[in-house]
């Protein structure tokens, strides 16, 4: 899960970490009335999305004075912003940043993540701050092997590595903070690009990303309150509040599978056989029938979809469950797309016995070759 | 004839009274698994279907002679049973729960530095060594003994694979899936490194997917070390990148753990790269009967 900028800044802040004097606000008014507030020389407005690449999307805006800062507030809130983040249909901007410019000395990147090798957090920075860390030429890493954190030496490395001798105690004491609250809240991703060295010699955060493990949330309330369901496309964020794993894609087939192996393999297949997916869906392992049914009512929400394909291999997922499921989605109204069903698995002949009796038309393939090929031919002839 | 199991491993269900755990060990026990014991804090004592249950895993082990246990507890609890499977000797533990925080496994992996037990998952099917005992999910009717040993990312993709051989009459020494999550206590090269040592084992098919660098690493051990047959499909080929593909670990990442880097390092070790996810067991018969045809 995301958070905005905003709200990571201010999980900064209450770990003392420094960060750029300012407010966020949602509508121009707002912006008119906290302006007096912050009497700065320059203003930095900048758009809340989740998702980077917002400077070039024309999302940070910098200006010398008030009125051009309220000027800038009213061309980003609920403007479009397309990021190379963001896909192609972009995210509406709800929320901006008025932030104070600070005087920049030098600009470093630093950030904290799980590496799924080592199998341990580590830290990565890079004295060159700011841009795209895929874009960046060389980085420093440190293990985090023990559950106390980093060693000191492991700190004095990064220090030197960065160049920043005369700073060297408040960049230690500051990866401490990051590597606690990294810990403390189960982040998998805090990235502070660019982390400023202002004119003072002050580390300044003028920018925060974090991203949480879905898995942790049970135990963060107060992080999963931050959830914004806006910044999703409608029907992920239907699919998320039922949990099942749905992205969205580019084509006609709408696909519902059951594991996420099979689903990757079953889209592939549909694209092997030339069709483009409308969606990839994996109903998780133990779905029950009240959940196969509002998968079901989701696909069928996309009206971009013009054939369905069902895959499904039960193992620990009964046939019948999943049956009853797709059933009481149809209700009384009548499907008017073509369904296609491979169904093979536990409890089968109950799953196969309840839709027939169900009266609802579906085609039956018995294999998931043999149902990826008729929904494609389906696709092309049902024009 | 397998790796890991065979007919006379004894397990130990953590679990057993949940939903998921009593409905599985009785799965496994028809299957023909010998369930040797359950746990369930607060409920030693009592049987499940005549199988003894106990308060704790140390108990179930020196009582029954356990030497592996099968893990079925809700994702909150999961790394203090994890824990506590590991600290009691056993030879092998199959976590199953699929939702377990990855700072907990951070931890769980901490702890398993050093120590001789195997963590299979978390966030997985099992294992099965077919027509002798299966410590998963997975449905057992659809395996057939063998010699070809399976290792995946995945379970129904596993399942649908496992199901193409065996309708062609090809059946699977022993069969893995080693979880979904971003970190997990076995790699792809600790299992083929069993799989080289099997002598019962003619051949192995990797089930890859798209995230981490699993397929990367396997393919840096296959290359000169590996002398037997091997194979791999890789799902994912259309992903988008930036996106969770259902599992925790599937998804590419600042361009690392794409499709095609997987393919690349995978071929350039030998590897037989299978395209297409349906021809998975076509694949392999062609393979072998070609070969015996070619009488080499």
């Amino acid at each position: 899960m995301f958070i905005h900028e905003y709200q990571a800044k201010s999980l900064l802040n209450r770990s003392q970490i420094l960060i750029p004097k300012g407010k966020v606000i949602t509508t121009i008014n707002d912006a008119a009335s906290v302006m007096n507030t912050l009497p700065f020389k320059n203003y930095v407005i900048k758009a809340q999305i989740h998702g980077g690449g917002r400077g070039k999307a024309g999302g940070i805006l910098i200006v010398d004075s008030k009125e051009e800062a309220l000027e800038d507030v009213k061309t980003i809130l609920g403007k479009r912003l397309v990021t190379t983040q963001t896909g192609p249909s972009g995210r509406i901007v709800r929320n901006a940043l008025i932030e104070e410019k600070v005087n920049i000395q030098k600009e470093i990147y630093v950030s904290l993540t799980i590496d799924r090798e080592k199998a341990c957090p580590i830290v990565i920075v890079s004295p060159e701050g700011g841009i795209e860390i895929e874009k960046v030429n060389f980085f420093f890493e440190e293990g985090i092997t023990s559950p106390m954190g980093l060693y000191p030496f492991q700190k004095r490395r990064l220090t030197y590595n960065l160049g920043l001798r005369e700073s060297s105690d408040e960049f230690a004491s500051l990866i401490e903070k990051l590597y606690r609250l990294f810990i403390k809240y189960d982040m998998t991703l805090l990235e502070i690009n660019p982390l400023a060295i202002d004119k003072m010699g002050r580390l300044v955060a003028l920018d925060a990303k974090m991203s949480f493990d879905d898995n942790g949330l049970f135990r963060q309330k107060e992080i999963s309150d931050l959830y914004d369901p806006g910044e999703l496309d409608p029907l992920e964020a239907e699919a998320q509040k039922e949990s099942l794993n749905y992205v969205r894609m580019d084509g006609d087939i709408g696909c519902l599978v059951n594991g996420a192996g099979l689903a990757m393999a079953t889209i592939d297949l549909i694209d092997f056989y030339g069709g483009k997916v409308t969606n990839f869906l994996d109903v998780g392992g133990g779905a029950s029938s009240e959940k196969i049914e509002k998968a079901v009512r989701i696909l069928l929400e996309d009206k971009r979809m013009k054939v369905m394909l069902i895959n499904i291999f039960g193992g620990i997922l009964r046939c019948d469950r999943f049956a009853e499921g797709l059933v009481n989605a149809s209700g009384n109204k009548e499907i008017k797309i073509p369904i296609i069903i491979r169904f093979k698995g536990t409890m089968i002949e109950e799953g196969k016995r309840i839709i027939r009796d169900s009266g609802l038309n579906l085609i039956w393939a018995d294999s998931m070759e043999e149902a990826a090929s008729i929904a494609v031919i389906r696709v092309n002839t049902d024009q | 004839m397998s790796i890991l199991i065979n007919k006379d491993t004894r397990v130990l269900v953590q679990g057993i009274t949940g939903k998921e755990g009593s409905f599985h060990t009785l799965q496994m026990v028809e299957y023909g698994t010998k369930i040797v014991a359950g746990v369930s804090p607060g409920k030693g004592g009592q049987f499940f279907s005549g199988i003894p249950v106990f308060d704790t895993v140390k108990e179930a082990v020196s009582k029954e002679d356990a030497n592996a246990s099968i893990i079925f507890v809700p994702p909150h609890s999961a790394k203090d049973a994890i824990i506590e499977a590991l600290e009691s000797g056993v030879d092998t533990v199959v976590c199953i729960t699929d939702g377990i925080p990855v700072h907990d496994m951070v931890e769980v992996k901490r702890y398993l530095r050093g120590n001789r037990t195997r963590l299979i998952g978390p966030n997985c099917p099992g294992i099965i060594t077919p027509e002798e005992s299966k410590i998963g999910i997975m449905p057992g009717h659809i395996h057939k003994k063998g010699t070809i040993g399976v290792i995946s990312r995945s379970g129904s993709l596993t399942y649908e694979a496992v199901n193409q051989l065996t309708e062609l009459g090809i059946g699977q020494s022993t069969c893995i899936g080693i979880g979904g999550d971003m970190i997990v206590g076995t790699s792809f090269v600790d299992l083929i490194k069993l799989f080289n040592d099997d002598q019962d084992t003619e051949a192995v098919i990797i089930i890859g997917e798209i995230g981490g660098e699993e397929e990367e690493t396997a393919a840096e051990y296959i290359r000169g070390n590996f002398e037997k047959p091997i194979f791999a499909y890789i799902a994912g080929r259309i992903a988008p990148e930036g996106r969770r593909m259902g599992h925790a670990s599937a998804i590419i990442e600042r361009g690392r753990g794409t499709y095609e880097r997987k393919v690349e390092s995978l071929r350039s070790s030998g590897v037989r790269i299978i395209t297409n996810p349906a021809e998975i067991g076509r694949y392999v018969f062609n393979f072998f009967n070609g070969r015996r045809n070619h009488g080499s």
